[in-house]
């Protein structure tokens, strides 16, 4: 068994011995494949840099002759161009294997239910969202049936509410149900039947609600606040608010953070998270918001070992769920344009910045 | 002064109807009583001065102390009387433009300027003089004004207006102007605005000059923004004397202002392009004991890192930066990106062959030219302007002085105070196309300035 293998196998969320030796696999193994990532490793001696994202974005890697692969996986795009991270085979599997590892290490999935998913229809996308949480559910023994609720169509995304609310109420009269997906799509669910008169839709006793991406920007001129929402959806599908969790992840980023009982996200074992002041490329304190640095030794067929997301987090410990790991808490994206002046305004009215 | 925060078009409407009464009173006030308005507000921006003890708090966070100084330096120096009279003379002419009608030789053509009437000024946030030098503007030219501050505004418009009304003890001027405020958004407020301004000056990104479109104005528009600041470099040139001023114009405003360049042309000859943009860098370490960097935000500090990653991992620009710091970041372009970094001190330097390469290297920008920052030895200096006017450079300045001056040159393409008035011509007649036997001798007394 490989050191990334057995990194894998390990307790999702105690400390894992097997961290840097998958690291110094997983980095030999880039280096190998990805000659100007080499150089980028090599660049100032005595560091481990972080490749920062909207590199990924403007200059991606050619791809080695070793490697066939399999899926390409795309980011929403909400905030931009979207990029697009290649997988082959085996790194495909372990990003499918972290995750559900994640959902086990926090006792989701304990009992049968039907899957509601308010996600595009994996079979009309590439969005990591969609084409991961379904690999993972297929492998949930608990997992009965999964429900798309969307789908990816010529002019974009397509969510018919009141379909979505007959599959709904269809799967509910089955048994235990869990809505997976974009909370602003589930909210629009519970707004439309509350315009209708109908303040509460009871799910089965043993239901829960993961919801993942899609708190700002999702729907135009609709932002979420999470804390609402889950009062709301706690209410409305008679669903213990503990029974609510919230995913963070990114495409490029083979490690899911899920949140526990507590709300809170905790990093796995095969997974290093910093909050990082880019002017020194050291932690900020903990608590403090820097930028997340995420450090993942699943991948082998594309440089995202180390990275330095577009995201704003905070990285702690101590959570009173019990859990050792780490947790993160998100504070939003990196904005480019700061003010809207003359003299910055011209950036973008002539290409942007490099 | 209370800030005016309309609730409803309507409210608007009645506010623009007061300051046109106004206004009138305000056209009737000599020059002279202008003068000593300023004369008396000047000393309020003195050192040590309530006035700018106030301005100095307010504004040393984004800005360096040594900058905000030295702009209130200029703002009270721009009020010396002696000074404005040889503005007002230059920028109209005669400083008596407002106050007299100016016969031609015959005594039969007669030209004076009259005030556009209430001008609304659609403020930016990004230089703090903005409001304050609008202001100034509008009593020079006998205007009522609107000042609708921006939404990063800092403070200062609304101080100096209280400044002046402290100083206005005859009530010349406080009734004529009014600071306003509202969501940029609500259109049928800006609605109002582009229907009773009879001048509009709109300063600001795209957005706003979008919003304010010369065929929806009723008055007169005038556009400044967005503008991307330049510099040209040229071999020749003692580029250890020119450096400070470089990296003084880079700091000044912290690249907010139109003028402070962000992009420099420098003509390949003699590893110029490499040699000034070493040298640049080591400015701008020099430089932050007298602009001292403001803190950057995590925002703008992925700003940077992502402009200098990118030239890394694209090839497209070599990096001249501290490893340790962000505050400032010299990019030496390998080939021509057509892409310029926003803030945060840094600068694109684009190698050009010549003259000719520098002109074409501008095209793509063209629309956003105002001022160039000019290097050159001084044998090179006209070729050179003639070459950035043709790219539609409308200012030019010598390194470390791209904002300098606000009064008595041209503002993009033309004087400001000249834009703010309509000059009026009385015609008594004279020449085979008038009708013959008329008296007209009266008339033409009557017109004469009183002093003669």
């Amino acid at each position: 068994m490989s050191p990334i293998d057995r990194l894998l196998a390990a307790e999702p969320f105690d400390e894992a011995p097997e961290f840097e030796p998958a690291v110094a696999e997983c980095r030999d193994v880039l280096r190998r494949r990805f000659p100007r990532y080499a150089e980028f490793l090599d660049r100032r001696p005595g560091e481990f840099p972080a490749l920062f994202l909207p590199v990924l974005k403007s200059t991606p890697f050619a791809m080695p002759a070793d490697v066939e692969i399999s899926v390409k996986l795309t980011s929403s795009g909400t905030t931009g161009q979207p990029s697009e991270t290649p997988l082959d085979a085996e790194n495909w599997q372990r990003r499918v294997q972290a995750m559900r590892a994640s959902y086990q290490g926090l006792d989701l999935f304990g009992i049968s239910m039907h899957a509601l998913a308010f996600l595009m229809d994996p079979a009309t996308t590439r969005m990591a969202g969609s084409l991961v949480i379904d690999a993972v559910l297929r492998k949930m023994p608990n997992v009965v049936s999964i429900t798309y609720l969307a789908k990816m169509g010529s002019a974009g995304p397509e969510f018919k509410g009141a379909e979505a609310l007959a599959s709904l109420k269809y799967a509910a009269a089955q048994g235990p149900v869990v809505l997976i997906g974009y909370p602003a799509l589930m909210s629009a669910i519970m707004a439309g039947l509350m315009q209708a008169g109908q303040t509460r839709l009871p799910l089965p006793s043993g239901s829960c609600i993961l919801t993942g991406g899609g708190w700002k920007s999702f729907l135009p001129g609709l932002p979420l606040d999470q804390a609402e929402f889950r009062t709301k959806a706690s209410a409305f599908f008679a669903v213990p608010p503990t029974s609510i969790r919230d995913m963070f992840g990114l495409s490029e980023c083979p490690a899911v953070f899920v949140q526990c009982r507590e709300g809170r996200y905790h990093v796995p074992a095969w997974a290093r998270a910093h909050a990082i002041d880019p002017e020194t490329g050291r932690d900020v304190p903990a608590g403090d918001t820097g930028i997340l640095q995420l450090t993942v030794p699943l991948t082998t067929c594309y440089p995202l070992l180390k990275i330095l997301t577009t995201d704003k987090a905070s990285v702690e410990m101590g959570c009173g769920c019990g859990l050792r790991a780490p947790y993160l808490t998100p504070r939003g994206r990196l904005t480019a344009a700061r003010f809207e002046t003359c003299a910055m305004k011209i950036g973008a009215a002539v290409g942007g910045q490099p | 002064m209370n800030l005016f925060r309309p609730a409803t078009a309507h409210e608007l409407r009645e506010r623009f109807v007061q300051l046109r009464r106004a206004g009138r009173d305000l056209t009737s006030i000599p020059l002279s009583e202008v003068l000593e308005l300023l004369g008396r507000l000047r000393p309020l921006w003195q050192p040590g001065t309530e006035y700018h003890d106030q301005a100095l708090a307010l504004l040393t966070s984004p800005w360096s102390r040594r900058a905000v100084e030295s702009a209130l330096a200029g703002l009270a120096l721009g009020m010396t009387p002696e000074l404005v009279q040889a503005g007002l003379t230059r920028e109209l002419g005669r400083i008596d433009l407002l106050d007299a009608w100016e016969p031609d030789p015959w005594g039969v053509g007669h030209v004076r300027g009259y005030p556009l009437g209430v001008v609304a000024q659609i403020l930016a946030g990004n230089v703090f003089l903005g409001g304050a030098i609008a202001l100034c503007q509008s009593l020079l030219t006998r205007n009522a004004v609107l000042l609708k501050l921006s939404r990063e505004d800092s403070g200062f418009t609304a101080l100096f207006a209280q400044s002046l009304r402290a100083a206005d003890v005859k009530g010349l001027a406080t009734n004529a102007v009014t600071l306003a405020s509202w969501d940029s958004r609500e259109e049928t407020l800006n609605d109002v605005v582009r229907s009773e301004a009879d001048g509009l000056v709109v300063w600001g990104g795209a957005g706003a000059v979008a919003a304010y479109p010369a065929e929806r104005c009723k008055g007169r528009v005038i556009h400044y923004g967005p503008r991307l600041g330049i510099g040209l470099v040229l071999a020749g040139v003692d580029l250890e004397a020119v450096l400070p001023g470089l990296a003084w114009d880079v700091a000044l405003w912290e690249q907010q202002a139109c003028s402070s360049p962000r992009l420099l042309l420098v003509e390949a000859q003699d590893d110029l392009p490499a040699r000034l943009a070493r040298g640049l860098q080591r400015a701008l370490v020099d430089v932050r004991n007298e602009f001292v960097p403001k803190n950057l935000s995590l925002d703008e500090k992925g700003e940077v890192l992502s402009v200098r990653e990118l030239a890394w991992w694209s090839g497209q620009a070599e990096v001249f930066a501290p490893a340790d710091a962000m505050d400032h970041t010299v990019l030496l372009a390998r080939d021509a990106t057509g892409q310029v970094p926003l803030g945060s001190r840094m600068v694109l330097v684009q190698p050009v062959a010549n003259l000719d390469a520098a002109e074409a290297a501008l095209a793509p920008y063209r629309a956003g030219l105002q001022t160039a920052v000019l290097a050159a030895a001084p044998a090179r200096w006209q070729g050179a302007i003639d070459a950035l006017v043709r790219a539609g450079v409308t200012e030019v300045a010598a390194p470390g002085a791209a904002a300098a001056r606000f009064l008595g040159l041209p503002h993009e393409g033309d004087f400001a105070l000249r834009r703010l008035i309509r000059l009026i011509g009385v015609d008594l007649g004279a020449g085979p196309l008038a009708c013959p036997g008329r008296e007209l001798k009266a008339t033409a007394l009557a017109l004469k300035p009183a002093a003669e």
